[in-house]
């Protein structure tokens, strides 16, 4: 009966069943936030002759992992990912008019994309620090993919930031443009 | 500020250059331009090594080691005593099975992991992949006794914790620690 119960507890993936090869008991463990959302053990039964007995247990086959979507990792390289698409969208959104007296832009969207862009390159440099602070060290070397990464990706948002700076004044296009590419190489060496 | 604009190109399909050749050794330049995630050690799907070296532990990947270390393990001597164990093979799966771990091994792959693996190794040739320093650092916070518990029993059992260990990831989201949780 016990078996059954887990197998459909299993199926419905309502919980955990962690199922132990010397207990009679398959222990329901576990807080379901802290060993995340799904994590079944498939359990099978197995017959096994303590001497006293004989009684029924229940064996580990296969853990079924499911992945989480909302992770420290997850949101570091969401927000990376976002600061290129902000950055290709940028450059394909219409520039706007500039005053030719006072050299100011209209506000437009191609602004709004590219400080978009920027502040998401920001972020993904803030969490970067955060949550891979132990993944690189300069005494790596330059090589290191993961010091390569730190580096493209702060130029890349620096670039960002120089763009922003120039706009309206032509080159401000080129400074976006090396910080997009070198945020997108250095994305890639992380991908 | 005119002239900057194709300077600044010019830098900047450079810089595409000099990254991408170097990237791209693996499988041809355009491969490069593919999604395919290269950031985890590279997954193996050979039944002979599922079966004969994931008997008795994780069928580690080819990619965690460099080759001098396989070439040492897979030495016919050295498999009559494997860590104490007898892991002998007849002569043919041994050679089937030291070629797949040598033509796949850490210091040929294009990983990001491997890289990191042979950056931190410095021309040693470990015969366990928890003595490689890249390794052994990343697992410095855990508590002995999450490690040493029956559930794990040891950090060569890199499947108990890295739930996606059988594709090659290993990254830090996808652990679940048996009695603990997601670290
Ligand atoms: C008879 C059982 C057995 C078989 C078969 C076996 N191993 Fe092992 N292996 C062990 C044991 C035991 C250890 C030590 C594990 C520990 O320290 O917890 C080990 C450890 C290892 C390690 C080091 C793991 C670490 O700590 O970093 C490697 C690498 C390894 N084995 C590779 C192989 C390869 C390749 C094969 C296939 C040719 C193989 N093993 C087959 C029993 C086996
Ligand atoms: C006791 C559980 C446990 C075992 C066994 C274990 N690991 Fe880990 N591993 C962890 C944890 C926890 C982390 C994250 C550590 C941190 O971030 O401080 C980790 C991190 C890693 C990382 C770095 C991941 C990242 O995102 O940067 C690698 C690579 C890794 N482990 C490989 C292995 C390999 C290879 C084995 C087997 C030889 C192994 N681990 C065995 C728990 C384990």
């Amino acid at each position: 009966m016990r078996y059954w119960m887990i197998v459909v507890l299993s199926l419905c993936g309502t919980t955990q069943a962690v199922a132990q090869d010397e207990l009679t008991t398959a222990s329901l463990w576990g807080d379901y936030s802290l060993n995340n959302r799904a994590t079944l053990y498939l359990a099978s039964a197995e017959t096994v002759d303590t001497g006293h007995a004989t009684i029924t247990t229940t064996k580990v086959e296969s853990p079924v992992y499911e992945e989480r979507y909302f992770t420290a990792n997850k949101v570091h390289q969401y927000l990376g990912i976002g600061s290129i698409l902000a950055a290709g969208a940028t450059v394909l959104a219409p520039k706007p008019a500039v005053d030719p007296v006072t050299n100011e832009a209209e506000s437009s969207t191609h602004e709004t994309l590219a400080k978009t862009a920027t502040a998401l390159g920001i972020g993904a440099v803030i969490t970067g620090l955060l949550f891979h602070w132990d993944d690189f060290n300069l005494s790596d070397g330059v090589k290191d993919p993961d010091n390569l990464h730190v580096m493209l990706t702060t130029a890349g948002t620096l670039g960002y930031l120089a763009a922003i700076s120039a706009a309206p004044d032509s080159g401000h296009a080129g400074l976006g443009g090396v910080g997009a590419i070198a945020m997108a190489i250095g994305i890639k060496m992380n991908w | 500020m005119k002239r900057a604009t194709p300077l600044l190109t010019l830098a900047a399909i450079l810089m595409v250059g000099v990254v991408s050749t170097g990237q791209a050794a693996e499988s041809g330049f355009f491969s490069y331009f593919s999604l395919e995630r290269k950031k985890e050690v590279m997954a193996i799907n050979d039944a002979t090594y599922n079966k004969e070296c994931g008997a008795c532990h994780f069928a580690y990947q080819p990619g965690l080691l460099p080759e001098g270390s396989w070439r040492k393990l897979m030495d016919a001597q050295a498999l009559s005593d494997h860590f104490g164990e007898n892991a002998e093979l007849d002569e043919q799966t041994r050679s089937h099975i030291l070629t797949l771990l040598v033509a796949n091994s850490a210091d040929k792959s294009n990983r990001k992991r491997s890289k990191k693996i042979m950056g931190s190794l410095n021309g040693a040739t470990p015969l366990r992949i928890t003595e490689v320093a890249y390794i052994k650092n990343r697992h410095e916070e855990i508590p002995a006794k999450l490690i040493t518990q029956p559930k794990v029993k040891s950090l060569s059992q890199c499947n108990k914790c890295h739930m996606k260990a059988d594709s090659g990831s290993f990254d830090d989201d996808t652990v679940v620690i048996p009695e603990h949780g997601t670290w």
